[in-house]
């Protein structure tokens, strides 16, 4: 993806930024083998608001 | 894919449509040094993938990412596959979902990864890898067709085909390596469809208590369904190669029968569950007894010969073998 069609996406989205090599390595992915089902993410939006 | 798994890493291809291997990229994907959305974002470009994470101001803009892409829920990741109206379709551990968007948005960090295949992206030295994938799925088959024509040659030059009982002898046991070979794979911890399949018929879950029991084990050191393994192949083996000794192996069968009645008593009375597979097994042992009672070969046993001692030491190095072997099957060890 280069810089063009990253910064035409980002004027396209309403306060998005690039994400920094730092914060991407914050999103580690967990050993959890759980199928994500609509009711489990239900549950998990109402614990998030 | 080979080991019945898959991750986010060969499902995230497949969406973008990046021809890789499941067995290569899934190893790729586990032994990278970062097991974060950075150390993806390293390996995507590997495969000349290039992505961007971005986090969002609104998460109810998704509809104007483009798909497929990662998005980050608090509960994990899923592979956004659409967004139309008022649903959104994800796909999580391979399984492919759609919810409301009123259900999905709540859910997420606002954190994604968007990425975009350059052209003649694909897996390195992907012809290679698909050539030993290939390779490998064909050798189980192989297996079979060998094992199918050295069965259909010593049936038909023995003329095991002449008596329905050696026919019906071959058939049980044939089905006794399979049932005994289901529970083997109970006893490694082996996950398999048909053996949870069958053990369900009688009693969920019955067969793993049993099996779990201490009394699974002939003295502490052998699982029953070792000893039952090495009992049906040696005794096909022996069917097919020396029919001469069948009587041997009816005499081998009714020091066997006891067995059957300890089996049905001990999980009557004392582990109070009933075990399918074992079931199995001790009714294949009793309906060998008729077919050797019906052809007429348990008097051909006598007199005994160094053979039948043979046979006995067969049984007893197939077991130990297997037993030997055991540690390296079971899931548990590694």
């Amino acid at each position: 993806m280069d810089q063009t069609q990253t910064d035409k996406l980002l004027k396209s989205l309403t306060g998005a930024k690039v994400l920094s090599p730092l914060e991407l390595n914050e999103m580690r992915f967990s050993g959890k083998k759980t199928v994500l089902t609509p009711a489990r993410l239900r549950r998990s939006g109402e614990k998030n608001r | 894919m080979d080991d019945g798994s898959s991750t986010i890493f060969t499902d995230f291809l497949s969406c973008l449509g990046v021809r890789h291997t499941d067995n290569f990229s899934n190893r790729q994907f586990g032994t990278m040094p970062f097991k974060t959305m950075f150390g993806l974002k390293k390996l995507l470009e590997t495969y000349g993938v290039d992505s961007v994470g971005i986090s969002l101001g609104d998460v109810k803009e998704i509809d104007r990412l483009p798909v497929p892409f990662i998005a980050q829920t608090v509960k994990g990741f899923v592979i956004v596959t659409s967004v139309s109206g008022d649903t959104v379709s994800y796909l999580t551990r391979s399984v492919a979902e759609t919810a409301p968007r009123s259900v999905v948005e709540p859910s997420l960090t606002g954190r994604v990864l968007v990425a975009f295949r350059q052209a003649g992206a694909g897996e390195p030295d992907y012809d290679s890898h698909r050539f030993t994938d290939v390779a490998n799925k064909a050798k189980k088959w192989v297996l079979a067709g060998v094992c199918l024509l050295l069965f259909v040659y010593l049936f038909v030059t023995n003329r095991l085909y002449d008596h329905v009982s050696t026919v019906l002898l071959a058939l049980i046991d044939l089905a006794g390596i399979y049932i005994t070979w289901l529970l083997v794979q109970k006893s490694a911890h082996i996950k398999n469809r048909h053996a949870d399949a069958v053990c369900s018929v009688v009693e969920a879950g019955g067969c793993d208590d049993v099996l779990n029991m201490s009394a699974a084990k002939f003295f502490g050191v052998f699982g029953w369904s070792e000893v039952g393994f090495a009992y049906f192949s040696v005794s096909l083996l022996c069917l097919l190669i020396f029919p001469q000794y069948t009587g041997y192996l009816a005499l081998c069968n009714v020091l066997c029968l006891p067995f059957s009645f300890w089996s049905v008593w001990y999980q009557r009375f004392r582990a109070k569950t009933w075990c399918t597979l074992c079931l199995c097994v001790q009714s294949m042992l009793w309906l060998l007894f008729f077919c050797y009672l019906g052809g007429g070969w348990l008097k051909e046993a006598f007199p005994l010969r160094i053979e039948f001692f043979v046979l006995g030491l067969t049984y007893l190095g197939v077991m130990l073998g297997l037993n030997a072997l055991m540690p390296m099957l079971d899931r548990n060890n590694k």
